[in-house]
């Protein structure tokens, strides 16, 4: 039957008795403290076995083999070397990370400047956009160069005059105001006119102006 | 109390690594030499012995990828058996999505261990080989590495997660529990 000896701290340092990592005087102690107490003899002899049996168990590892598998210094992470491990993370891979997320920021910004550069200078050759720009278009002589205006006429229907008249006046965008004749922009201004009167498409605000009446309150209630 | 040996063992490791650090491939050798032995007695003593050099390589390869990582809070040995413990834990938890481990009852711990008869010679060392089979995980964990490693208690609280108090009490239950198995046997 084995029994623990109720020298706990004596108990606890069997294990580095056994594995004499204790300093010399301790060792001394332990030992002549073994030698005294069948229980504690009893319990190194059980440490040692269980070292025993589990060293006996192991089989020999093959050392050759694990070294051939190593990395190389250089390979190690956070010298920008080969990664092995996924779980593993340095200070290397944070940087790569994020030398790469300048590089696409900078592409980021130079693809938006240059898409806007492209969408100006596309608006610029389209006509010279502007509120001012707006514009009846001369019906006969106009230089080829303005030829290509003609694609981007918008034809305005006047509502109720369009039946009246036979006129085919047309709204275009291109030019400015300094280009056109007094006649040309008397007919815009008349043009202009027409469009005041016609309705909107949006429903109006019909609101009841509250009007206090007699004996107290309001019309509201 | 000071532990005059570990320390000179930290001194050597410290030493061998830094000279791998500056491309020495020899200081590596050294290094699996000094652990790579004690690395399989911590893994078979837990229960693992399916693809043990593998095991073992892992840990080694996962260290030195990582060996920046190292502070030296704790000593080499104990930094290279947590890594070992992760990847045991990791291999586990895969098998058990797979479906391919069976958790170990009593009579089937004792069957694992009977095929190392063939390995060990003494009887007695059989009976505790069984007996330390019969463990709780933790247990089996905290007594292989005072046991069979000799490690503090303060470093096995530090690998294993736990406080220093707690792996005291389980070092002292596992070895009541030994000592009942073998009195009973």
């Amino acid at each position: 039957m084995m029994h623990d000896c109720p020298d706990a701290m004596m108990r606890d340092l069997l294990p580095d008795f056994v594995h004499e990592t204790l300093p010399a005087r301790d060792h001394e102690r332990v030992a002549a403290h073994v030698a005294s107490c069948t229980d504690c003899a009893a319990e190194v002899a059980l440490i040692r076995s269980a070292l025993a049996s589990v060293v006996a168990g192991t089989p020999k590892m093959d050392v050759a083999r694990i070294i051939a598998s190593l990395p190389s210094p250089s390979d190690r992470v956070g010298t920008g070397g080969v990664r092995l491990s996924s779980s593993a993370s340095g200070a290397g891979g944070g940087m790569r990370f994020s030398r790469w997320r300048i590089a696409a920021m900078i592409s980021v910004v130079a693809l938006g400047g240059l898409s806007v550069a492209v969408l100006r200078g596309t608006f610029d050759t389209a006509g010279g956009g502007g509120p001012e720009s707006v514009a009846a278009a001369p019906r006969s002589g106009r230089p080829a160069a303005d030829a290509s205006r003609e694609a981007h006429k918008v034809p305005v229907t006047r509502g109720r005059e369009a039946g009246a008249a036979n006129r085919e006046d047309e709204l275009v965008f291109g030019g400015g105001l300094s280009d056109l004749s007094d006649d040309q922009l008397k007919l815009l201004l008349q043009d202009l006119d027409a469009l005041d009167v016609s309705p909107s498409a949006e429903p109006e605000n019909h609101v009841t102006p509250i009007v206090p009446v007699r004996g107290g309150g309001n019309n509201a209630q | 109390m000071d532990v005059p040996n570990r320390q000179d063992d930290a001194a050597v490791d410290a030493a061998l690594i830094e000279r791998w650090k500056r491309g020495d491939q020899r200081a590596a050798a050294e290094i699996v030499k000094r652990h790579a032995d004690a690395l399989a007695r911590f893994a078979v003593s837990t229960g693992e012995r399916d693809e043990l050099d593998e095991l073992v390589q892992d840990t080694f390869v996962r260290a030195f990828n990582s060996i920046d990582s190292f502070r030296a809070e704790s000593s080499f040995r104990t930094w290279l058996f947590t890594i070992l413990r992760h990847l045991v834990l990791d291999r586990k938890r895969a098998e058990r999505r797979r479906g391919n481990r069976v958790e170990l009852e009593e009579d089937h711990a004792v069957q694992e261990y009977n095929a190392l008869d063939a390995l060990v010679a003494d009887e007695t060392a059989q009976r505790v080989t069984s007996a330390m089979a019969r463990l709780s995980p933790l247990q089996k964990e905290v007594f292989a590495l005072r046991v069979t490693e000799g490690l503090a208690y303060g470093e096995i609280a530090k690998l294993v997660g736990s406080t220093e108090g707690a792996c005291r009490v389980h070092y002292h239950n596992a070895m009541r529990s030994v000592k009942e198995f073998l009195d009973d046997a």
